[in-house]
């Protein structure tokens, strides 16, 4: 396994350098470096949406609560997919119409507010560096799991790797290598189960061993109210989430926008259904493990031959590395055109512009390392926590934003301040003691965030007609 | 339910289990001793039940055995601490039946990451097998005799099938092999192609 691990790892880094140091060769403009050129099509959009989807919280932390909860988890992806298609319907088609960089620069123009973009940012740099926190740690887990090697070491060669591409390249980069990390991801994932099935004696024999272990992994573990909130938080959070919606803009058209989340829909359905079934087989194989973020890989490197373990460490890899690549590049934006570009050095060159964005890239990838050597929960755990807040705070203005024109700035800046806050309270204090009633924090922080929104739009001066033109104009032919 | 109580958590660790899978005799034999890292009153164990297989414990072999239930997809192995200190178990049975899968005694305390040992040792091994096509992996120490050190228990022992015969895992492994060949063909194709319009366009 050692030495087809290796040679799999050098492959598959040698296949990145040359992508990036390809795409460094055509970047040269910020437009270059946060959207690529607007020049990417349907399925590469497709699979960069599903790498970007495709997490470590999936690959490690999803899998592990099939692991420990069995079927009843799967039901969130429902969530998932309505976020998406709210934001096919709702979002995408008039956020590319715009066609700006960031989802601060929609805030802005939107609300005709620097101060909402300020706001924007600067939540959009809190809630995922949360996100990077789970990321790191589940890099940690795998590398510990089947190297035996450090949580830091591991963490410390992620960042770099990363940051590295991310840094040469942009989104031009990072979009090719996510079209090759979702195809590793489907080959890995789907070509594991069969074998793991023909480990574990088959569908029937899995499924009685499973129903006697414990009766709610085939049933619900969860309850029905459980994971309509969590299917409440993917889903909005997903309808709402920076780092999507800014590879929107790297598209070529509307059309183009809509069509990649057709295809990414269709291959986070296929590595879902994969994900499921690893998690059960893993169970069946392995009943007792000490903790369900080490299930995946211990199933590649325990479990699996050779290749295809070798094959599946590459695709969790490259789950974490997508997306740590997709937040760091919303985080950086927001660092540097959002704040640095609008407030500090408004005429900055774009030069200047993308090396503050490499700068901040760089910074904002360290500093959620030493939050993940703390373990603060599971990797899922921490995943659901930040898109809570995400869709607390972005939903309202983004999604009913987009949709409702009497929205006005200071009803936007209420509805984020206000939503975050909720949720924020809600989850760390009042939930405790709220429990029995089964409100969740998102519910809690997009209802507070939507009241607000409406309440203090409603008495607050509209925003000009000019600004609203380009959202809720007639279309151009 | 608070997500946060979804994870295992377990004071004793599991520490060591060694596991000896006999295949010389009429039956299969298995003798599995655990040791944990601090001493327990009582401990359950999980034994797979697989079909046309059936189980029995060895009397006298195994310590203190109070209970087995026999559930639809397994059997449940309920032991007591012989005195207040007992940090070890050892569970002895014999399989008889189809024994191409050997259910192993899992514990229901599981061992610390990074800290626990385990290891499988099969004797009576026939030299005609493909040992990586087994599960888990084994390691051929000598002709009929090999090996597996692993981090958890596995819930049974799949033995390994004779050389050349149909494998999944060889047939997964040809598969990603083609896929690959096939991609990096795909992309061959299409980078001449691009080259070639490229070249066409520059002549006219």
């Amino acid at each position: 396994m050692g030495l087809t691990l290796a040679v799999v790892l050098i492959v598959y880094f040698g296949i990145i350098l040359g992508i990036s140091i390809w795409s460094a060769f055509h970047t040269r403009t910020e437009v270059d470096f946060i959207a690529a050129g607007r020049t990417i099509g349907p399925i590469v959009g497709g699979a960069v949406l599903a790498a970007t989807q495709i997490s470590a919280g999936t690959v490690v932390g999803t899998l592990g609560r099939h692991y420990l909860a069995g079927v009843s988890w799967w039901w969130i992806w429902l969530g998932v997919w309505s976020g998406w298609l709210a934001s096919a319907f709702l979002v995408a088609p008039k956020l590319r119409r715009f066609g700006a960089l960031t989802v601060p620069d929609y805030i802005a123009a939107r609300f005709g507010s620097e101060k909402a973009r300020a706001l924007a940012a600067t939540l959009i740099i809190i809630s995922y560096s949360i996100y990077l926190v789970a990321q790191f740690q589940a890099s940690g887990e795998i590398a510990f799991a089947i190297l035996g090697m450090q949580p830091l070491t591991a963490m410390i060669i992620l960042v770099v790797s990363t940051a590295f591409y991310t840094l040469l390249g942009g989104v031009r980069s990072s979009s090719y290598i996510e079209f090759l990390q979702t195809l590793i991801m489907v080959t890995g994932l789907v070509i594991a189960v069969p074998i793991l099935l023909s480990h574990a004696g088959g569908i029937g024999q899995s499924l009685s061993f499973l129903q006697s272990l414990d009766p709610r992994l085939l049933g619900w573990h969860y309850g029905p109210r459980e994971l309509i909130a969590f299917g409440i938080s993917f889903g909005l959070s997903i309808a709402a989430a920076p780092y999507e919606l800014t590879r929107f803009y790297s598209m070529r058209s509307e059309r183009t926008v809509k069509q990649a989340i057709a295809v990414s829909i269709g291959f986070q359905l296929v590595i879902g259904l994969a994900v499921l079934s690893i998690g059960l087989l893993t169970r069946v194989l392995f009943p007792n493990l000490a903790s369900a973020d080490q299930a995946s890989s211990i199933m590649a490197f325990e479990v699996l031959p050779p290749l295809v373990g070798a094959l599946l460490i590459v695709a969790m890899l490259s789950a974490i590395m997508s997306t740590v690549n997709s937040v760091l590049l919303v985080t950086g934006a927001s660092v540097a055109h959002d704040l640095y570009g609008r407030f500090l050095r408004p005429k900055a060159s774009q030069q200047h512009l993308v090396t503050v964005n490499r700068i901040s890239i760089l910074v904002l990838a360290v500093i959620p390392i030493y939050f993940a050597l703390q373990k603060f929960g599971d990797v899922q755990s921490i995943v659901v926590e930040q898109t809570k807040f995400i869709a607390s705070f972005f939903f309202v203005p983004i999604v009913i934003g987009l949709n409702w024109k009497r929205g006005t700035a200071a009803g936007a800046i209420a509805a984020m301040l206000g939503g975050f806050l909720a949720c924020l309270v809600w989850e760390f204090t009042g939930q405790r003691g709220f429990a029995a009633h089964g409100i969740d924090a998102v519910e809690v922080g997009v209802v507070t965030s939507l009241v607000l929104f409406v309440v203090v739009s409603h008495f607050t001066k509209p925003v000009s007609e000019s600004s609203l033109e380009i959202f809720f104009g007639r279309r151009r032919s | 339910m608070p997500v946060t109580s979804l994870l295992i958590v377990a004071a004793l660790q599991l520490t060591t289990a060694d596991i000896t899978i006999d295949l010389t005799g009429a039956t299969t034999v298995v003798e599995a001793r655990y040791e944990w890292d601090e001493p327990f009153e009582f401990l359950t164990f999980n034994v797979i039940r697989l079909p046309r297989q059936a189980f029995r414990l060895i009397p006298g072999a195994t310590s203190n055995t109070i209970e087995i239930d026999t559930l639809a997809g397994l059997y449940r192995v309920r032991l007591t601490s012989v005195t207040s200190l007992n940090r070890t178990a050892v569970i002895r049975y014999e399989v008889t039946g189809d024994t191409f899968r050997i259910p192993l005694a899992v514990p229901e305390i599981p061992t610390e990451p990074g800290v626990g040992r385990v290891t499988i040792t099969i004797g009576g091994l026939s030299s005609h097998v493909a040992l990586s096509d087994g599960f888990p992996r084994l390691e051929r120490r000598t002709d009929d005799y090999a090996t597996a050190e692993l981090d958890n228990v596995p819930s049974f022992v799949r033995l390994p099938p004779n050389v050349g015969d149909w494998s999944v895992n060889k047939l997964a492994e040809i598969t990603v092999i083609m896929l690959v060949a096939l991609a990096s063909l795909y992309w061959l194709l299409r980078r001449r192609r691009v080259l070639s319009h490229r070249t066409s366009g520059n002549s006219q």
